[in-house]
């Protein structure tokens, strides 16, 4: 035994050819269609609508979804990469993509046949968008304190409240929301009465409110959201009634990796923008690179990415082979890659000294994108809870939440 | 209209080491990759096909090794690829090359169009083509930047380095494409997943008949050439600046 796993063999990952091709392909697309956009976007804070459209159409909205429901029938280990990849040119991107993963993955797991016809064929061939409605002002990572209540009245689900930090809300066709349909009944149990609608952007008393200026991830945009006697059919309820929060969930556990992959990608750019101005810069009469201080640096940036790397992609690993221990290793490789991808950005700034503060080198960037991979998809905090339950559920089947 | 593509499986030159002192190139653990511009050439073939239907066949000479760039090359959307199997395309010349091609072309069936890239970003001899229709006895258009097929005839802009030349052909023919020809297209995940699926075809060179091969030239040595930048830096007002930095570059015969 390794512990917490069976065997050394537990640690196992592997990739096919198909894998490296498809890092390839999406290095060369973004290389080629997003790249000459970064500063625009940057500076105007949108990402033009030719290059989401690009991005749509290229198949990226549905890598992991089944074939049947127009996706590109790819694993866990695709999305990954698609992740990583995509975020060492525009880490907004991902974002704007993972929230159509967030509508997508609850409506794959608990949906109705219906259900995934209707919404993720489209939203997957990339001829709609989507997202995903769970936060409020009042409630983040407290999932079950949301105040946004659904009544049901004539066999009809009426929602009423706001909903806030919601990405790709601004361009969403498709959202799925989190209602608490049933008051709490004890402490122990306010997890339970809440349910997941889907809500479609045009329905009458459903209002896209401002867009909330953040610090990084320029071009994607999170908005509140404002329901006002919100009429939607039963139909559109995600999974059974009152089980709502297992629905979002099992949602985040999916998009964990994602997450990590992303903050990946940010410390892999930081990494070789490093790496390159180390060789090119002269102090000293010296490139910087023949400074130990520097070297260290390096040295420890190579370590926390290799690391990083491997986490991710063995929870990926994990996840596509159906092990259960994929949300124990998928937590760790959140938590770790994103603080790992925050190390590696502050001291890439301190690598370029004060050009690293200077908007136009683009270092600054990486710590102001990286912030929110700390956050968001469950919080580092929350992650280091789901860690230790896990732990102690894998290795002596406590349950411990 | 079924056309067939030259591909190549090349060392990615982007990762070639060259021994500073000396200039020897390490060929060891350097990754395969497509030739480049023959994606540009497989580009072409797919709009072709697009217009007038049939099938796209890669051909391919190389080592096992080659089978991840004609994956490539089926997840574009070539429909079928062909392997003839040797150890080492290195070791052929050009003309050597044109023997085992010419005689692999008699095994497909029928076909209208050869499409290649101008040259392999490899050993750029651009030689293949001219040998292939000097043996085949077909006619040829090289550095060709747009195509049109019209019945049986093949009309392509030459790109030539002070002119451009419009000519026909009449079909089955040659043709070499250069870059400007296409963008070539990225394909999905669903393409590349469906790519594995595709059937490749091996041959080795006893299944064609050539045991023997006779070598018109050998490479007796290959070195990297360094090239010092003059890293001139001019200072002062922009003006200034400018007018100088025109002067340098008249200087310098570059304009």
């Amino acid at each position: 035994m390794v512990f917490p796993f069976k065997s050394v063999l537990d640690y196992e990952i592997k990739f096919k050819p198909e894998h490296e091709m498809f890092r390839n392909f999406v290095k060369e697309f973004m290389e080629r269609e997003v790249a000459p956009k970064v500063s625009y976007i940057e500076e105007h804070n949108e990402i033009p609508k030719e290059v989401l459209d690009k991005v749509a159409q290229q198949g990226f909205q549905g890598i992991s979804v089944p074939q049947q429901y127009g996706g590109q029938g790819g694993d866990q280990m695709s999305l990954a990469i698609f992740s990583e990849e995509t975020a060492k040119i525009c880490p907004a991107l991902v974002t704007i993509i993972g929230a159509n993963g967030l509508f997508i993955v609850p409506l794959l797991l608990y949906g109705t046949e219906e259900q995934k016809i209707r919404y993720v064929t489209p939203v997957a061939k990339g001829e709609k968008r989507s997202a995903h409605a769970t936060s409020e002002a009042v409630a983040g990572s407290d999932v079950a304190g949301i105040q946004t209540k659904a009544e049901k009245i004539d066999g009809e689900w009426h929602i009423s409240g706001r909903k806030a930090f919601i990405s790709g809300g601004d361009i969403a066709d498709y959202f799925v929301v989190l209602a608490r349909t049933s008051p709490v009944q004890n402490k122990r149990e306010r997890w339970k009465g809440l349910t997941m609608f889907i809500v479609e952007r045009n329905t009458k008393g459903f209002t896209i409110g401002r867009h909330m200026e953040k610090m990084g991830l320029k071009g994607s945009h999170i908005v509140e959201l404002q329901f006002d006697d919100v009429v939607v059919p039963d139909e559109n309820r995600v999974g059974p009634e009152g089980e709502g929060f297992k629905v979002a969930m099992e949602t985040y556990d999916h998009g964990r990796i994602g997450v990590a992959a992303q903050a990946l990608g940010i410390a892999q750019a930081a990494f070789e923008k490093s790496l390159n101005y180390s060789l090119q810069r002269t102090t000293f009469e010296r490139p910087i690179i023949q400074h130990q201080m520097i070297d260290a640096y390096l040295a420890d940036m190579l370590m926390k990415l290799a690391s990083a790397r491997h986490l991710v992609y063995w929870a990926a690993y994990l996840a596509d082979l159906g092990r259960q221990e994929y949300m124990l290793a998928a937590s760790l490789a959140k938590a770790y890659a994103t603080e790992a991808a925050e190390w590696l950005a502050e001291k890439t700034i301190s690598i370029f000294g004060g050009a690293g503060v200077i908007v136009e080198t683009q270092v600054e960037r990486f710590l102001r994108d990286v912030e929110i991979t700390k956050i968001y998809e469950g919080a580092n905090e929350i992650q280091r809870l789901v860690i230790i339950r896990q732990l102690l559920k894998q290795t002596l089947g406590v349950d411990i939440s | 209209m079924n056309i067939v593509t030259l591909l190549k499986h090349v060392y990615d030159e982007n990762q070639l080491k060259i021994e500073p002192s000396k200039g020897d190139v390490d060929f060891a653990g350097v990754p395969g990759k497509i030739s480049t511009f023959d994606r540009n050439a497989i580009e072409a073939a797919l709009r072709l096909k697009q217009q007038h239907g049939g099938l796209v066949t890669a051909l391919t000479i190389g080592s096992e090794e080659s089978i991840k760039s004609i994956r490539e090359g089926l997840a574009m959307g070539v429909d079928k690829a062909i392997l003839i199997k040797i150890n080492s395309h290195l070791q052929f010349d050009a003309l050597a090359l044109g023997n085992i091609i010419a005689k692999a072309l008699e095994k497909i069936q029928a076909w209208d169009l050869l499409l290649c890239a101008e040259g392999s970003t490899d050993t750029y001899t651009s030689l293949l083509p001219g040998i292939l229709a000097s043996k085949l006895k077909l006619p040829l258009i090289t550095y060709a930047r747009s195509l049109k097929i019209d019945g049986k005839y093949l009309t392509g802009d030459r790109s030539l380095e002070r002119k451009a030349v419009t000519v026909q052909v009449e079909l089955p023919a040659i043709v070499s494409v250069v870059s400007e020809i296409n963008e070539p297209r990225i394909p999905t995940l669903l393409q590349i997943l469906a790519a594995s699926k595709k059937e490749v075809l091996v041959y080795t060179l006893e299944d064609l008949g050539l045991s023997q091969l006779e070598q018109k030239y050998k490479t007796i040595q290959l070195s990297g050439k360094g090239k010092e930048r003059k890293k001139i830096v001019l200072e002062g007002s922009l003006h200034d600046s400018v007018a100088r930095l025109v002067d340098a570059l008249v200087k310098e015969g570059l304009v």
